[in-house]
C-alpha cells in the first residue's frame, strides 16, 4: 500500500522529483533519480544538475502519521503509544480513523511535493577522499491523501542540509531536513555510516554494509535504526534492508 | 655541437610538449595517465568517464579505482589541450591532480 501510494503520489506530480539528500547531485548536465521506500518516510526525487554545484528538480515525500499516537509498532491504534514529539499536524483528532495497511498504527498519510533547488556549498576532493556540504531548499504543497483530513491542501516549504565524507572503504553522513506548512511540521535528522566489504572496482559491484539512525518528528516512528546492504555500481546505487522495527527499506539511485 | 648535445634532452622534451597536450595541438594516438582527486567510487568515476567521452578525439578510456587513475587516448580528432581535460573533470565535480603521457597498452 505504501509503495502504491508513493507511486500514486509520483503520478500526481507533474514531473519527476528532485533529489534531496543522500547524494544530491551528480555531474553537470546529468539527471539523477532517487527512489527510497522506507516507511514511515518515503521519498522520490529527480534532480537536474545545471552546473557542478547547482541543481533543480522535484521532490515527493510520502509520510505516514498517526492522529493520536506515535507507535513503535507494538501499541494498538489509538492506544497507549507515546505522543508525538514535535509534529503538529494531524488536524482533526483521532477518533475512528482507519488504519492504513502496512503502516503500523499510522492512520494518516501525507504527500509533500516540492520544486527544489540543490546547492553543493562546498566540496573537498582529497587524493583518496571526498567531503561535501549540501543545501536543499524546496517550495510546494502538502496534501493529505489518506486519513482524517482528506481535504488538507496547503503551501509548504522544505529545507535540508547534509554533510558527508567518504573514502573507498568508509562512508559517513549527517543530515537534517524539515518540512513545514501552516498546520504541519515534519522533521528528520539522520546519521549514516558504512564500510565497504571489498575494494572499489569499476567493473564490478562493490558491496557495503550501511547503518542509518534517523529521528523523525511528526511521523509514526520517532527513531529508527536501519541496517542495509548497499550495492554500488558505476551506474546505480541500490540499498536493501529493514529497520530494527521490521520496516522494509529499499533505495535506488540512478544517474543518466 | 656540444651545446646542441647538452640541450638535446631539453629540445626533445620541448618538442614533445608542443606536440602533445600542453601545446596548441595534440599528438595523434597519444596515451595519457590522469590522476584524479576525489574519485573514490565507481559512481564518481562514471561521471568523469562520461564527461571525457563527450570530448571529440578521446577514446580508450579505462578507469583504475585502485590507483584512482584514468587512462585515455587522444586521437587526431582531439583539438583540445590539458585545460580541456581539466575542465571536463571539473564539470564532473573532481580535480585533475596530474596528467602524464604514458605508454599505450
Amino acid at each position: 500500500m505504501g509503495l502504491l501510494a508513493l507511486a500514486t503520489g509520483l503520478a500526481a506530480a507533474t514531473t519527476p522529483t528532485a533529489e534531496s539528500l543522500a547524494a544530491p547531485l551528480a555531474y553537470k548536465d546529468s539527471t539523477t533519480l532517487k527512489l527510497t521506500y522506507s516507511p514511515p518516510w518515503s521519498t522520490a526525487d529527480l534532480n537536474r544538475a545545471v552546473t557542478t554545484h547547482d541543481g533543480f528538480g522535484l521532490s515527493v515525500n510520502w509520510i505516514e502519521t498517526s492522529s493520536g499516537s506515535s507507535g513503535d509498532g507494538s501499541s494498538d491504534e489509538g492506544g497507549g503509544g507515546h505522543p508525538h514529539h514535535g509534529g503538529s499536524t494531524s488536524p482533526a483528532a483521532s477518533g475512528g480513523a482507519h488504519s492504513v495497511h502496512g503502516m503500523g498504527n499510522a492512520d494518516q498519510a501525507e504527500l509533500w511535493s516540492f520544486v527544489t533547488y540543490t546547492r553543493l556549498l562546498q566540496r573537498w576532493n582529497g587524493s583518496s577522499s571526498q567531503a561535501n556540504i549540501w543545501l536543499d531548499l524546496g517550495a510546494g504543497t502538502v496534501s493529505s491523501l489518506v486519513g482524517t483530513n482528506p481535504n488538507l491542501q496547503e503551501a509548504a516549504l522544505s529545507a535540508a542540509v547534509q554533510i558527508d565524507a567518504e573514502t573507498q572503504r568508509l562512508y559517513g553522513a549527517i543530515s537534517a531536513r524539515t518540512l513545514q506548512s501552516s498546520s504541519a511540521s515534519r522533521n528528520q535528522a539522520s546519521i549514516k555510516t558504512g564500510v565497504a566489504l571489498t575494494a572499489a572496482n569499476y567493473e564490478r559491484i562493490q558491496p557495503w554494509i550501511m547503518v542509518e539512525v534517523r529521528g523523525m518528528q511528526g511521523t509514526t516512528m520517532d527513531v529508527e535504526v536501519i541496517p542495509t546492504l548497499r550495492l554500488l555500481h558505476r551506474r546505480y546505487v541500490l540499498e536493501l534492508g529493514a529497520s530494527l522495527h521490521g520496516h522494509p527499506h529499499a533505495s535506488l539511485r540512478y544517474t543518466f | 655541437m656540444n651545446v646542441f648535445m647538452a640541450l638535446r634532452p631539453f629540445l626533445l622534451s620541448s618538442l614533445l610538449a608542443l606536440l602533445t597536450l600542453g601545446g596548441p595541438a595534440t599528438a595523434a594516438g597519444t596515451s595519457w595517465l590522469l590522476k584524479i582527486n576525489g574519485m573514490v567510487c565507481a559512481f564518481c568515476a562514471q561521471g568523469i568517464q562520461k564527461k571525457l567521452t563527450a570530448i571529440p578525439g578521446i577514446s580508450d578510456i579505462s578507469v583504475d579505482m585502485a590507483t584512482r587513475t584514468i587512462r585515455l587516448r587522444t586521437g587526431e580528432g582531439f583539438r583540445g589541450n590539458t585545460e580541456t581535460i581539466r575542465q571536463a573533470i571539473k564539470e564532473a565535480g573532481y580535480v585533475l591532480q596530474s596528467i602524464e603521457p604514458t605508454p599505450a597498452r
